[in-house]
């Protein structure tokens, strides 16, 4: 670490003139008793968080990279930043989406319960005294706010999504995407500017030396140097080595509990408190559903004989094909997840027309990019737009069959997409119209 | 008596500023970004609403969730170091009781819109399934965690190191002073609250008992 840290703050400054709350209640040092509080425990809790959270915002800015939104409408954020993901999402390996996303909800759930104890941890600095430092602190304290009430949101948003239950008056996908970009930001510098006191602190205790002192070795931190520590403990009910061991099996427990649908689906019937851990039954269709038929309005009728896939080419030349003339061609059959957003996951055997053969009939043979329009009237769903490594990879299919027999009506009977890597709900159901175009 | 010098350049700015001029730098940029985020936010019809839900995440847990579970953590080592007998066995059964409390309370954090079929409608238009087994698989959950922490209390009974007198360390200042009243009746209330919230729990659970789970 160099001498003095190029952030750090300055020893003598002039403090704002800032009202100071009364030294009473939870604003006098006193009131805050637990002897584990200190710069080791919530240091050792930050950084045990930071992985998680790292590999958490990777994954999700992947997961709004690997649905494309610089092309077509396929940008459900609001439409604004799609200039920065320059890049096609790719088709190789197929398990691409599925893991980074399994890996984005894992992790936040592993994290949660090390933020809960981290704000535990620290929360006696809401109330230090005096309220504002200089300039610095009180920019550092906005920061700070920006980032609890981001963080929290994340989280909350981010589990309660995956329950089906929707109490905002928002749309998830913006706000959490935008919440995203406040929480990286304010965590940056939050990791910047607390660098030299993690430090600082595992340098004079050890970084695992405390896990080893049960509840009689253990000792309140000294008040004089530490201003997270008690300047009047109780006496431990529990040790840090058994609160940091608490916390971790907590962690442990929700990865677990969520496994099963994520990253291990043979064993998706072990999640049992994830609206996605219930089986289906044995048939070729029993697999998860996201949009049952009956919730997307569409008649019955209209995918029955009379339906035709209508493929547009150049100039706006159609050609029309019956499920029948789809079932005579050439048929592949190819092993592919559906991989949710929701970090959901489950792998089928579908078989049906390559997509790069309909772009053949259409009149492409490289580079093109085609709409999929679904019979599906309304909806952010109903469409998506395909970038050409998609259109042309030779495992993507327009799915006739899954697992031998014909799509369920909730499969998306007549016909379905199933792209290798691609987000779940890009892989468009009740299949109508493929229109393509030059890329 | 000579006055003294006047702070030049980089130390005036130090003082004035209170940390060297790159903590200004790298706050500022992300300061910007959060102000870039808010400027999309507010672009988004009907996202304005995010903020407030912002603010509501630190009011929620600053001020209303971690004063509950503290408080409430803080009268169960209460009772625990009242009670007679040994300290060690006491914050034995302390910790194997609120342990699993705890592990059930976070499962039901991230589950109870299914535990308690908030949006039923929804979900079996979505996936073409039901909520039923969820209040059933908490329960379940919950029983495996008491009987756990149950039999791993045993055992640690069993080696007769808990019964070893505890070595307590002298504390570094005399006690504190009683609680004021207004404390009291602070704490009181909290737990009047936290005792009704509980008794809801309860009698949600023997309801779905007499049941069988749908609620």
């Amino acid at each position: 670490m160099p001498d003095r840290w190029p952030l750090a703050e300055s020893e003598e400054a002039r403090t704002p003139p800032a009202p100071e709350p009364p030294k009473v209640g939870p604003f006098d040092r006193d009131f805050w008793r637990s002897p584990l509080r200190g710069k080791w425990l919530t240091s050792f809790l930050g950084s045990a968080m930071l992985p998680l959270l790292i590999v958490c915002g990777i994954t999700g800015f992947l997961s709004h990279a690997a649905y494309d939104p610089d092309l077509g409408s396929n940008d459900i954020t609001g439409g604004f930043d799609s200039g920065f993901y320059f890049f096609d999402w790719p088709t190789s390996p197929a398990w691409l989406y599925s893991v980074t996303q399994g890996l984005h909800v894992l992790s936040g759930f592993a994290a949660i319960p090390i933020l809960v104890a981290k704000l535990w941890s620290v929360i006696p600095k809401l109330f230090e005294r005096p309220p504002v430092r200089s300039m610095a602190n009180a920019l550092e304290r906005l920061s700070i706010a920006t980032l609890v009430g981001s963080s929290i949101f994340l989280f909350a948003t981010g589990t309660i999504n995956i329950t089906y239950w929707l109490p905002f008056p928002f749309a998830f996908t913006p706000a959490h995407y935008y919440a995203a970009i406040i929480f990286v930001a304010a965590l940056a510098l939050h990791v910047a500017l607390k660098l030299p006191k993690i430090v600082a602190s595992f340098r004079r205790e050890g970084a695992f030396r405390p896990l080893g002192e049960g509840i009689e070795m253990m000792r309140a931190a000294d008040a004089a140097e530490d201003d997270l520590a008690p300047t009047n403990p109780a006496e431990a009910t529990i040790s840090r080595r058994g609160l940091i061991l608490a916390v971790g099996a907590g962690s442990a427990g929700l990865v677990g509990l969520n496994i099963g649908t994520n990253l291990l689906p043979s064993l998706r019937e072990t999640s049992l408190l994830s609206g996605r851990g219930q089986s289906y039954g044995d048939g070729p269709n029993d697999f998860q559903v996201n949009k049952t038929f009956e919730s997307v309005g569409i008649e019955e009728s209209a995918t029955g004989t009379g339906w035709r896939l209508e493929l547009i080419g150049p100039g706006e030349r159609m050609t029309e094909l019956s499920r029948d003339e789809l079932l005579a061609m050439d048929l592949r059959e190819e092993r592919l997840p559906i991989a949710c957003v929701e970090g959901w996951t489950t792998y089928q055997d579908w078989t049906g027309v390559q997509l790069r053969e309909l772009a053949g009939i259409a009149g492409f043979d490289g580079d093109a990019t085609v709409l999929v329009e679904s019979l599906q009237e309304a909806g952010a769903f109903r469409q998506t737009t395909l970038n050409p490594g998609q259109v042309f990879d030779e495992r993507s299919l327009l799915a006739l069959r899954v697992n031998g027999a014909d799509l369920s009506l909730d499969h998306g009977f007549p016909a379905r997409v199933i792209v290798p890597a691609l987000p779940g709900v890009h892989n468009t159901k009740w299949v109508t119209r493929m229109t393509f175009q030059e890329a | 008596m000579a006055l003294p010098e006047p702070r030049k350049g980089l130390d005036r700015f130090r003082y004035e500023y209170g940390a060297e001029p790159l903590h200004l730098l790298a706050t500022l940029a992300s300061l910007g970004i959060f102000a870039y985020a808010l400027l999309r936010i507010f672009e988004i019809p009907s996202t304005g609403g995010i903020l407030l839900w912002l603010g509501g995440a630190i009011v929620l847990h600053d001020f209303i969730a971690l004063p509950l579970y503290s408080a409430f953590l803080r009268l169960a080592e209460v009772g625990a170091e009242s009670s007679p007998g040994p300290r060690r066995l006491a914050l034995l059964r302390l910790n194997h009781v609120r342990i699993p409390i705890a592990f059930s309370l976070l499962l039901l954090l991230i589950s109870f819109p299914l535990v308690f079929q908030l949006d039923e409608p929804r979900y079996m238009l979505t996936t073409g399934l039901d909520l039923d087994r969820f209040l059933g698989n908490w329960l379940l959950i919950s029983a495996a965690l008491f009987i756990g922490s149950g039999i791993h209390y045993a055992l640690r009974l069993r080696g007769g190191r808990a019964r070893r007198p505890m070595i307590t360390r002298e504390l570094r200042r005399p006690p504190a002073p009683e609680p004021g009243r207004g404390a009291v009746m602070v704490a009181r209330g909290v737990l009047v609250i936290g005792l009704l919230f509980a008794l809801w729990v309860a009698a949600l659970v023997v309801y779905g008992l007499l049941n069988s789970f749908p609620l």
